[in-house]
């Protein structure tokens, strides 16, 4: 079964609770992470990382992230072993993708570069350089 | 099988030697058919054009064919070498995911054993080539500087590929050190010219350029072979050669995903299917010569070259802008290039300065390395390590061995079911020069104030100078084709690709292939066709 939006929102936070979710469109990120999941990865591997979310009660983890911070500090060893389960290690690429292709966090993260190539957004912006410095050999 | 209507030329691969071929002889009278095992990549599928471009390249666009996986192709094992085969199947073969860097070979590279005692001499020099290298550029786009006191003068270059900031600091480096650096040769075009529109210098060259500013040879050659009438068949894999004889036609077997297997006799074949596929599909034409076609030497798939790879990188307090900018073009050092003494005899390596990774490829790095972990932190610390690298390359030129090399294996029942089986190992030779060459780009990003340096060698996943398979010579006893490519045993079956080379040199190659396959064209236009 695929993964709810609100499945995904509760994994990016915990993953990277630095990202400003609140205001961000989560819903477009949410929409990008099944975007690539469905295109880099076959029906197989789609179906593992499924059954990975639904092992998991994400949910209770983002209420304990972004409610009850220091209760997760407290148990960080809990919050480390999750870390390193099936589900973010399958998902840490997808994730990742989705965070640097999204323009919103793009801008909020202060990167320029973008996925999608407007050309022309670029063009000029890399003048030649100089080489004042060339070096010689002996 | 279906017997076609025989041709003048057939090319067998349509990448940087094929496409040049097919250039060439499109300016002759001859009938060329071209076959290619993959398919045209339209600019608009190019992972740079699409929203998840990054991990694309781990998938369909992955260099390794291992991890594409389409098993149509015929599969290579790689699992007894360090160094594993990268390549894309495709019209354009490898250019359409390769770097760019273009320089040519050095002129002390082609006299290797006569010079210094090492490898083999081949049977042409700097000299022969240089007309054909400059002929490459008609078609070609090759930007750099003059003056490059590395090579006898190269001239009328585009404009130099944009250093950056990263490469600035590493040029003051080399500069405090009192090393040779110079812009890199690339194949990329930085002012607008012929098919190819101005780079841009966003920097995603390696996963294709969908702004054809890259001079990959889906551009820079096919537009104009197939407007000049060369037939290019997508789709089409070479099975076997069986050579004619006397009056007789050669013939290849291919087959297509669709419709089966075909016979296509032709005049003069040509081979252009890279290092591993040539060799293979020499190996696997064993209806008239059981040891494979053209092996009377017994050295065909022999003497693999792949150029082990040092990959330092050094981290920095500023923010290097390290990944904008064509990935395999800035900067390069030829100083310990060509014949040089470390306490020992070697060829030497180049010092090729390269753009750092995407933001996903480097997050994942960082986090391999345990130096990045999902949680809190996770985006002010990779602030602190991404774009604040800077990287070297180092290309080791690596000596040809009989050992190292490419076999086939198959089953007896099943006459077109192969699999071409790579072997190869680092010989001392090898780890003395990755040894040698990790300090020597340790002490440039030393000089060039780089707080922590990383070292990786050998790169596992760059086998892309795939060399020396089909060795060319003055006769069958140590080679397999002649100084053009053209078999010693079989009049009419040439060679055209990175397999002839006989020593790998220190630096990319595909400069060098292109001119060999110009050169080895003009030699089957002069022997078999009529030029206009």
């Amino acid at each position: 079964m695929m993964p709810n939006k609100v499945k995904i929102r509760a994994l990016i936070i915990l993953m990277f609770p630095e990202l400003p979710m609140q205001d961000l469109s989560a819903d477009e990120l949410s929409d990008q992470f099944l975007a690539i999941l469905e295109c880099n990865f076959n029906e197989v591997e789609r179906s593992e990382i499924y059954v990975e979310f639904q092992k998991l009660n994400l949910d209770y983890w983002q209420i304990r992230y972004k409610q009850e911070p220091q209760i997760a500090r407290e148990n960080q060893k809990e919050f480390e072993m999750l870390m390193k389960s099936k589900l973010i290690r399958l998902t840490f690429p997808i994730l990742l993708e989705a965070i640097f292709t999204n323009q919103t966090i793009l801008k909020t993260l202060g990167y320029k570069k973008t996925s999608t190539f407007d050309w022309q957004t670029f063009r000029g912006e890399f003048p030649v350089h100089k080489l004042e410095n060339v070096g010689i050999i002996e | 099988m279906k017997k076609l209507e025989p041709v003048d030329v057939l090319i067998i691969g349509s990448g940087a030697a094929g496409s040049a071929v097919a250039r060439s002889l499109a300016d002759s009278k001859l009938s060329v058919v071209c076959l290619e095992q993959g398919v045209k990549v339209r600019e608009e599928e190019f992972p740079a054009n699409q929203v998840n471009w990054q991990s694309k390249n781990v998938r369909k666009f992955s260099h390794l064919p291992t991890v594409r996986g389409d098993s149509w192709f015929t599969p290579i094992d790689d699992l007894e070498s360090p160094i594993k085969i990268a390549n894309f199947y495709g019209v354009g073969g490898s250019t359409i995911l390769f770097s760019g860097h273009y320089p040519r070979f050095h002129e002390s590279d082609f006299k290797t054993l006569s010079n210094e005692g090492l490898g083999a001499d081949w049977p042409i020099d700097y000299n022969d080539l240089e007309i054909f290298y400059e002929q490459n550029r008609k078609y070609t786009p090759v930007a750099g500087l003059e003056g490059d006191p590395a090579y006898p003068p190269i001239k009328n270059l585009l404009p130099p590929v944009p250093i950056g900031a990263m490469g600035e600091v590493l040029a003051d480096g080399f500069n405090k050190l009192g090393w040779h650096w110079w812009p890199s040769y690339s194949a990329i075009a930085t002012r607008k010219l012929g098919h190819h529109n101005e780079c841009l210098n966003v920097g995603t060259c390696n996963l294709g350029c969908p702004q054809r500013a890259k001079s990959s040879s889906d551009v820079s050659y096919w537009i104009d072979a197939l407007k000049l009438g060369v037939e290019l068949r997508e789709g089409c894999k070479a099975e076997e050669i069986i050579t004619g004889q006397g009056a007789k036609l050669h013939e290849v077997i291919y087959t297509t995903r669709a419709e089966g297997k075909f016979i296509q006799p032709s005049s003069v074949i040509v081979l252009a299917c890279g290092g591993i596929a040539t060799p293979g599909l020499m190996l696997r034409s064993i209806e008239k010569k059981p040891s494979g076609l053209s092996n009377s030497s017994n050295l065909v798939g022999k003497n693999l070259m792949l150029h082990p790879l040092v990959y330092v990188e050094g981290i920095y307090d500023t923010d290097l802008n390290s990944d904008y900018g064509p990935q395999g073009c800035c900067i390069a050092s030829h100083e310990f290039a060509g014949g040089q003494s470390f306490g020992y005899q070697h060829r030497g390596f180049t010092l090729q300065v390269v753009r750092g990774p995407s933001p996903v490829t480097s997050a994942l790095r960082w986090h391999k390395r345990k130096r990045l972990k999902p949680g809190t932190n996770f985006f002010s610390e990779f602030k602190t390590l991404h774009n604040r690298t800077a990287h070297i390359a180092v290309i080791t030129e690596d000596l040809p061995e009989n050992t190292n090399r490419v076999t086939i294996q198959r089953d007896s029942a099943k006459r077109f079911d192969v699999k071409y089986k790579v072997e190869y190992k680092l010989n001392d030779y090898s780890k003395k020069a990755l040894s040698a060459g990790t300090k020597k780009a340790k002490e440039i990003l030393q000089a060039s104030g780089a707080k922590e340096i990383i070292a990786f060698a050998p790169v596992a996943d760059a086998g892309w100078h795939i060399m020396g398979t089909v060795r060319m010579g003055h006769n069958q006893q140590d080679s397999v084709v002649d100084a053009y490519g053209e078999s010693h045993d079989d009049p009419g079956i040439f060679v055209a690709d990175s397999s002839v080379f006989v020593t790998s040199s220190s630096v990319n190659p595909t400069a060098t292939i292109h001119a060999l396959a110009l050169r080895c064209a003009q030699r089957i236009k002069e022997k078999y066709g009529i030029s206009q």
